[in-house]
């Protein structure tokens, strides 16, 4: 991230989004999060939906954050909600099932970029979510696994008889948090394609 | 997608095939726009996991936004983050604590009573069981007992459950000592025998329970030994890998 002549207050926004600080997450939030309710709310959303869209401004701005290109053009706040905006008419545009409409007048950061990083928040979210939903043994292989613990050292941790069976093990484990994945209406609502 | 195709894309992510195989597999990947889908599918799938700070920042927010199962009221600042922690301890009557700052150092006891939030059911691990067709444990005495345990569990008939397990406790040592020793445990932390919680949670070993026991197993020392440094070891291990306990982890430490 580059450091430009930014105002004190958004640098501390940044510095908090980085740090992941409650103290300064729940300030953005109690600041901004009433724009997005009222944006929201007169577009057809309900509070519900607002979060939504708050907490996925949030991680896609948190995203931009890791990138050593990413610069604060505008404030904290004119980002933030732009970005949220952006998120908006994409999720919208998903539930009526037509076409993104423009929109006149409102300054949207790079789409490609934003809908690229939404489109990671949601799936990541979604394999999460499946990953809550297996067994604790299959959870924990795949968490070593993902984590790139040695198969050796997951068969030792998981107290398998072998490197052959933990490895067998992983597989398994894969394909029924595969299939759950698949099975979710959000697979095809993010229209997951290969990239 | 055919098992033979996953088990390809399984060993081509996972460096297991040789140079002619990678290029093989690679061709076969540009001739098909499934297996490209399903490739990515896999790729995406290994990086959602290796992002534990992004996690970790859903997790609070969540907790902010209200949009979470365990803690919905959330009150006006400063007294948000005081309500998150203490909905716990709520529960257990240490009404008092809440007039504390979060990030006040509070004692061993507090803690505990704070982040002890032992699970309303073991349903959880039925399920798991049930949905495992690969569990090398005899399922049919110890999905009975579970059963029974379960549901005097959700009663609050704990003595009731614990006697269940002592009636069925040689043939549970025989077939699943895993699962003796973690029920016995949660059972004990349920009746506040922290002693006994700790020894039967020591001797769980791994697989289905590894996880959960060796978190109510760190908490249990909490409550016994006090802040060491070797319990607050233990606690900065569950904040070194993405697990269900992280934030926990990182709440314990940081009013410690």
């Amino acid at each position: 991230m580059k450091v430009s002549k930014i105002a004190a207050q958004d640098q501390q926004y940044l510095r908090g989004l980085q740090e992941r600080d409650p103290q300064i997450l729940t300030d953005i939030y109690d600041r901004f999060f009433p724009v997005f309710d009222r944006y929201i709310c007169n577009r057809g959303g309900d509070e519900a939906d607002a979060k939504d869209v708050f907490q996925d401004a949030m991680v896609v701005l948190f995203r931009k954050q890791q990138e050593k290109t990413f610069e604060l053009t505008s404030s904290f706040g004119t980002f933030l909600v732009a970005v949220g905006k952006r998120i908006w008419l994409k999720k919208a545009s998903r539930r009526v099932k037509r076409p993104e409409q423009p929109l006149h007048g409102i300054d949207i950061p790079q789409d490609a970029e934003i809908d690229e990083k939404l489109e990671r928040t949601e799936q990541h979210r979604l394999f999460r979510d499946k990953l809550a939903q297996l067994g604790e043994d299959c959870k924990k292989v795949l968490r070593l696994f993902f984590m790139g613990t040695p198969m050796s050292e997951i068969a030792t941790e998981m107290g398998y008889t072998s490197e052959g069976y933990a490895r067998k093990r992983k597989f398994k484990c894969k394909q029924k948090l595969t299939k759950l994945i698949k099975s979710d209406p959000r697979f095809e609502e993010i229209r997951y394609q290969g990239r | 997608m055919n098992e033979q195709q996953a088990i390809q894309i399984d060993r081509y992510l996972s460096g297991e095939m040789s140079e002619e195989e990678r290029s093989g597999f690679e061709r076969a990947v540009e001739q098909s726009a499934e297996l490209a889908a399903e490739l990515s599918l896999q790729r995406d799938m290994e990086a959602a996991f290796r992002e534990p700070e992004v996690e970790d920042l859903e997790e609070k927010l969540a907790m902010i936004t209200g949009k979470t199962t365990k803690v919905r009221s959330i009150q006006t600042r400063p007294w948000r983050w005081i309500g998150l922690a203490a909905s716990v301890a709520i529960a257990v009557g240490i009404a008092l604590w809440m007039l504390l700052p979060f990030s006040q150092s509070l004692t061993a006891e507090e803690l505990y009573a704070a982040h002890i939030d032992l699970p309303s059911s073991l349903e959880k691990n039925l399920a798991a069981r049930s949905a495992d067709p690969d569990s090398n444990e005899p399922e049919n005495l110890v999905s009975q007992v579970l059963q029974e345990v379960d549901k005097l569990y959700q009663e609050g008939a704990y003595q009731g459950a614990a006697a269940v397990i002592a009636d069925n406790r040689e043939a549970l040592l025989q077939s699943s000592p895993d699962t003796y020793y973690y029920l016995y445990g949660i059972l004990s932390l349920q009746q506040s025998e922290i002693q006994s919680a700790t020894e039967a949670l020591s001797q769980v070993q791994s697989g289905v329970y590894g996880e959960s026991a060796d978190w109510y197993l760190t908490l249990a020392r909490l409550r016994i030994e006090g802040k060491t440094d070797a319990v607050r070891s233990k606690f900065e291990q569950f904040t070194n890998y993405p697990n269900d306990h992280l934030v926990t982890a990182k709440k314990v430490l940081s009013s410690w």
